[in-house]
Formats: C-alpha cells, sequence, structure tokens
C-alpha cells in the first residue's frame, strides 16, 4: 500500500494496546514515519505520567501544549512532527476556560472538585480529552493525531464514555460535546483505532476482545492491526549430528520452540480478526526512527 | 535474606509492578510455594479474575468469596483463590459502618455511591487494601497475597485510603450543609459560583445525587477513618512484604525502578524483586563439528541464532542490573521465559520452583 494513503485515511489514529506490547513505541514510530513522508503530525500522550519523551530524545516531558520534535525537511518546512501531552485534569481546566468558567476553574482544581465532577459523571474525564482531540482535528493542527491511547482495557471504556454520557446527562453542553464526538468516532475517515499486541495468548486473547467490543459497542473502524516483537529468522535446521547438549543446538531449539508458538498464535489472530497486520520484529534499539523504518517497510507491503 | 524467607516471614504479600510483566502468575507461584511448605495461602487478584483462573488451570469463575484450589501442588498445606470484587467490598464497608437501617438504604439507592466504586481512582485500590485486611484476620489462612490494581501511579495503593476519606470528608459537601451562620456565610457565598459550575458541567440531576450521597453519608466518616488508619497500619507493618516483579525491559524496569524509590521514600522497603520471563543464555564453547552432513548455511545459522540469543541475554541483564542493586540487600528471582505460555498449577509449579531454589538462580 502507497505511504501516503496509508497515513492518510483518517486524521486521527488511537493507538491502543495492553501493558507491555509495546504502545508507546509503536505509537512514537508511527508519528515519525507519517512525518518522515512529509505529513505534518501531532502525536499526543494521554497518560498522567510522561513516558513517550524518550523515544523522541525530548529533553523534558511534554506538556498540555504542543513541543516540537523535529522538521524532516527543514527547507520546504515539510514533515513535521509536534507532541504533547493531554491529561483529564489539564482537558477539564481548559474546557472550563473556554466556557467561561476560567476564574473558578483554578479554585475547582485546587479544592479536588474534579474528583466530585468525575464520580458524579463517570467518563466526563475521558470525554473532555476526547473533546479536545476532537477540537484539535476541527483546527486543522495536523495532517495527522496520532494518539498514544490508554491500555487496552481501558481504551474500551474510554471511547464508550460519550454514548454513555450521551444518555444520562440530557441537554447541556456535555450532551452536545458527547454527541460530536460520537459522529467523530463513527466516522472512519476522520478517526481510527490501531491495536497492538506481542504474538501470545493473553495479550491476543485481550486484543481479540477488545476489537470486537470496539467495533460492536462503539462502532469504530480498526485500522491494521500491529504484531509486535516477532522474531524474523523462521525455523532453524538442526542436524541430528550435532551435539543434542551443545549450546548451539539448545538455543536452536529454544528459538524453534518460540517461533512454532508465535506463529501458532499469529495464525489463531487471522483467524480471529480479519484485519491486515504489521508485523515489527524484536528491535535491538528501541528509537523512533528504527521502529517508523521498520513500520514504513511494513506498510509498503499491505496489500 | 533468601527468598524463602520473605515468605516464610510474611503475614501478607504484596505484588507490584506494572501492567503485562506477569504480576498476577508472579502472585499464583508465591501462593504455590508457601503451599508446599505447609502455609494456608490465600492469593487475591484485583485485575481480570480470569487471569488468575487461567494461571491456575481452574475452569470456575473466580468470586469475592475464598475458593479453594484442590491440587497435589499445594500439598501439604492449602490453597485457595479470589476475584477482589470492589463495590460488593466497599457495600459491605458502608453496612458495617451505618448507623441505622434507614441510612444503609438511602447510600446503597445513591446513584454517585456506585458510581464512586468504578470511578474515582484509588477507590479499588483501597477496597483490595479492606478485603487485604479481612483476610489477614480470618483464620482459614495465614498468608495472604495479592496483586496490586494495575494503575500507573505506584503509591496509589498506600495512599487509597487516605485518599477515600478525604473525598468522603468533602469541604463542597461540608459547606453545603453547614447551617449559614455568623462568619460561615461569606465562605457559603462565596462556593455557589463553584456549585454552579459543577451543575453546568455535569447537570443538575448528577449534582443532587451527589449531594444527596454526602448527606446520607454523613456520621459514617469517623468510623470510615478509623478502620482506614488500621487498614494503613497493616499495609505498613513488618510483616506485610512488597515485592517487586519486572520484565527484563527498559519501559517494565524503569517502572519498577520507580516504585522502588516510592515504597523507600514511605519508609517500606521492597522485600524482593522477581524478573519475569528472562531469556535463558548458552552455552558457547566450541563444539566438535564432524563436517559431512549439516550444510555450512544451516551452521552458520545456528551459530548465528545462539550469538543473538546470547545477546539478548546480555541485554537484558544489564537492563536489570541497576534495579538489583536498587533494591540491594533484598534477594532477586529469575524466572526464565519459558517456551509455553503458563496456563496450569504443573507449569505455575515450576515458576513456583524457580522462586524457590537457590540453585536454579545461582547463574541468573
Amino acid at each position: 500500500m502507497d505511504q501516503l494513503t496509508f497515513f492518510t485515511a483518517s486524521r486521527i489514529l488511537i493507538v491502543a494496546g495492553k501493558g507491555g506490547v509495546g504502545k508507546t513505541t509503536v505509537s512514537a514510530g508511527l508519528a515519525m514515519a507519517a512525518a518522515q513522508i512529509g505529513l505534518s503530525v501531532l502525536f499526543v500522550e494521554l497518560d498522567e505520567k510522561p513516558s513517550s519523551e524518550r523515544f523522541f530524545a525530548c529533553p523534558t516531558p511534554l506538556g498540555y501544549d504542543s513541543t516540537e520534535i523535529a522538521v524532516i525537511d527543514p527547507q520546504s518546512g515539510t514533515g513535521q512532527l509536534r507532541a504533547r501531552r493531554i491529561t483529564a485534569q489539564a482537558a477539564l481546566s481548559d474546557y472550563l476556560d473556554t466556557h467561561g468558567l476560567g476564574r473558578v476553574s483554578r479554585r475547582l482544581m485546587k479544592s479536588g472538585i474534579a474528583d466530585i465532577i468525575a464520580t458524579a459523571a463517570p467518563g466526563i474525564d475521558d470525554l473532555l480529552v476526547l473533546g479536545k482531540i476532537k477540537a484539535l482535528d476541527i483546527e486543522n493542527v495536523a495532517d495527522l493525531i496520532v494518539v498514544d491511547g490508554p491500555a487496552a482495557g481501558h481504551a474500551i471504556s474510554m471511547l464508550m464514555a460519550p454514548r454513555a454520557l450521551h444518555q444520562t446527562v440530557s441537554g447541556g453542553p456535555i450532551h452536545q460535546q458527547a454527541e460530536e464526538i460520537l459522529g467523530l468516532l463513527g466516522d472512519g475517515s476522520r478517526c481510527q483505532v490501531m491495536l497492538v499486541t506481542i504474538a501470545e495468548t493473553t495479550p491476543i486473547n485481550e486484543l481479540v476482545e477488545t476489537a470486537y467490543a470496539l467495533e460492536e459497542e462503539v462502532g469504530v473502524q480498526l485500522a491494521p492491526l500491529v504484531i509486535n516483537c516477532v522474531e524474523e529468522q523462521g525455523l532453524l535446521n538442526i542436524h541430528e549430528s550435532l551435539n543434542p547438549q551443545s549450546g548451539l543446538v539448545q538455543a536452536g531449539q529454544f528459538h524453534n520452540s518460540r517461533v512454532t508458538s508465535q506463529l501458532h498464535e499469529i495464525i489463531r489472530l487471522s483467524q480471529s480478526i480479519p484485519l491486515p497486520t504489521l508485523t515489527l520484529p524484536i528491535l535491538s534499539e528501541i528509537h523512533c526512527d528504527v521502529i517508523s523504518a521498520a513500520l514504513l517497510n511494513q506498510i509498503r507491503l499491505l496489500p | 535474606m533468601i527468598f524463602k524467607q520473605v515468605i516464610d516471614e510474611s503475614e501478607v504479600i504484596i505484588c507490584c509492578g506494572s501492567g503485562g510483566v506477569g504480576k498476577t502468575t508472579a502472585a499464583a507461584a508465591i501462593g504455590i510455594a508457601a503451599a508446599r511448605t505447609g502455609r494456608k495461602v490465600i492469593v487475591v487478584t484485583i485485575d481480570p479474575a480470569k487471569r488468575l483462573a487461567d494461571a491456575l488451570g481452574l475452569n470456575v469463575v473466580l468470586g469475592n468469596e475464598p475458593h479453594r484450589i484442590d491440587s497435589a501442588h499445594a500439598d501439604p498445606g492449602e490453597l485457595w483463590a479470589m476475584m477482589l470484587d470492589t463495590q460488593a467490598t466497599f457495600n459491605q464497608v458502608v453496612r458495617t459502618h451505618s448507623a441505622n437501617s434507614a441510612q444503609l438504604d438511602r447510600i446503597m439507592a445513591n446513584r454517585f455511591f456506585h458510581n464512586i466504586s468504578k470511578n474515582l481512582s484509588g477507590t479499588q485500590d483501597y477496597m483490595a487494601a479492606e478485603k487485604l485486611f479481612q483476610l489477614h484476620g480470618d483464620t482459614r489462612f495465614n498468608l495472604v497475597v495479592i496483586d496490586t490494581p494495575p494503575t500507573r501511579d505506584a503509591l496509589n495503593f498506600l495512599d487509597a485510603p487516605g485518599r477515600l476519606i478525604r473525598f468522603l470528608d468533602h469541604r463542597l459537601y461540608r459547606f453545603l450543609l453547614t447551617p449559614a451562620r455568623g462568619g460561615l456565610k461569606v465562605v457559603v457565598a462565596a462556593m455557589q459560583p463553584i456549585v454552579r459550575a459543577i451543575a453546568r458541567i455535569v447537570g443538575a440531576q448528577a449534582l443532587d445525587d451527589a449531594l444527596a450521597f454526602f448527606r446520607a453519608f454523613e456520621g459514617m466518616d469517623e468510623g470510615f477513618r478509623q478502620r482506614a488508619s488500621e487498614v494503613v497500619t497493616l499495609l505498613r507493618s513488618p510483616t506485610t512484604s512488597y515485592v517487586v516483579v519486572t520484565s527484563p525491559n527498559l519501559e517494565t524496569v524503569t517502572e519498577a525502578n520507580y516504585f522502588v524509590s516510592k515504597l523507600r521514600e514511605e519508609g517500606l522497603s521492597t522485600a524482593a524483586l522477581i524478573v519475569n520471563r528472562i531469556q535463558p543464555s548458552f552455552d558457547t564453547a566450541i563444539v566438535d563439528q564432524t563436517p559431512g552432513p549439516s550444510s555450512d548455511l544451516d551452521l552458520l545459522a545456528l551459530q548465528r541464532n545462539l550469538q543473538q540469543l546470547n545477546e539478548r541475554a546480555r541485554k537484558q541483564k544489564t537492563c536489570v542490573e541497576k534495579l538489583i542493586s536498587h533494591v540491594s540487600p533484598a534477594p532477586v528471582r529469575f524466572v526464565p521465559l519459558l517456551a509455553h505460555d503458563v496456563a496450569s498449577t504443573d507449569s505455575l509449579g515450576i515458576v513456583a520452583l524457580h522462586l524457590m531454589s537457590d540453585a536454579a538462580n545461582s547463574e541468573g
């Protein structure tokens, strides 16, 4: 597939996956890859605790305002990568400011009333974060917005929040906001979700559950899946004349059993979910340039 | 200190670490290891109970009540398992502290109350600690092993009781419910824009629910506070051990380091470190190759593979080195990456062996 076609399929790409599968690595790599083919890209981190700055060799943790990460071609100014972190707290503050409540907003935060708000209207924190992303989309801030989304379990509840609030809060700005976000999530040309996994039983089981829940309950369109940390070398031929006690043979057997079990899991995944996949090898160096090169290569191979 | 001693001398073991490192597996394996030494162990899981049931090779759905695992691996002790039900535990706590059935009914019927357990961050952590406290007092068991909720903030678990109390004790409710008299009038007036702001955000109905909840809760805070301080005392008791679980990669090791530091700031120590899923290394001694049947290309591929695996093993070790010295003198246990997923008491038994035997870990 043409790389530009891939990265312009939707403006917003939310990356989600279970802890430990390399979700942030893949998100950062995607953002860099899109910038490298000339797009202007905004990377959005949602975690309360910053974690992505090291992928970008960024000296300070990301803040609510965007930070310039790279310009691929400084002469023409194309291929721009910026990054920012949108937390629920900051999104609430921003929301209050833009709704004429700026004066009380600081007091609200200080007195911990944000907790009461989040409890009184469950999902409101998720809604406000999604609302901010939607606003960025409408403001046309970038060609592509890559969101390093929440962990798989939370991804469902986050993307379900707008529907729940739309039903429970009747009328008012939140109802309106929820309605607009529902429109965004249901439109595959504006927003897609990319799920990341590794080729092991539990992460794949969770991915399958998440994929169906997202499609059926939220109605989002899923982008190709990413299978991370796959062994590149296939099965090794171990001749019986070799000493079975040697490290050479034992390492070979260890490798073969890993490859067999990964292959088994990848087949199981493809039988459960009919989506194209991008396969990433175990990378010796986790830097977003390395990941982006691997991703661009895989995208080219997509049908 | 050796790992076995940590198990022998603890009444509570709390497994902490970031998501995906195998906390649940580690907790279940510690449970088996302890049962083998004759302890009566209950393993409590917080995250999807399915994973603990899977790890234990069970076909049952674990619930909020202890379930005895019938397995020869647990001999001569006892192994029990259960899943934390946050709402059920919260209900129980409210029932204990409510003054009368009218107060209990009012709270149970309140929507805001039901939102708390699912949506107020920290509530799950607190209910886990509360359950821990109950099980610790249960004479059926003499060791409670628990895996912590997958929160990013390591301190949540310790801070949760205080956090819930502060929430229940909230100023907003104080200000709204205190009859305006004398000097307080000013304060009440000053709060009004805030109340209006909240109503505008969440809707009048949700705000009413919230206020009704705080009103109904009045008078219970003393009992709550008392219990919370008992729970915190247990979390800080010398017989409560914190076992940090990590996998050998930069991301999870960074989290584990952060956790160890936070524990230290709190005056607590890491009792043991489990490095899960470490890739084994292989002997590189040149083997006598009889030239002939094995083709040069095959041999080359095997040699490259051997080098690569050993290189990976070396990198993983380097990755955890600092963490190991950070937790020193706590014992460190390496659990090798198994060729297949841990999904039965048999494979858990293997993990338990790696935890307990020093021989298996001498090389690391």
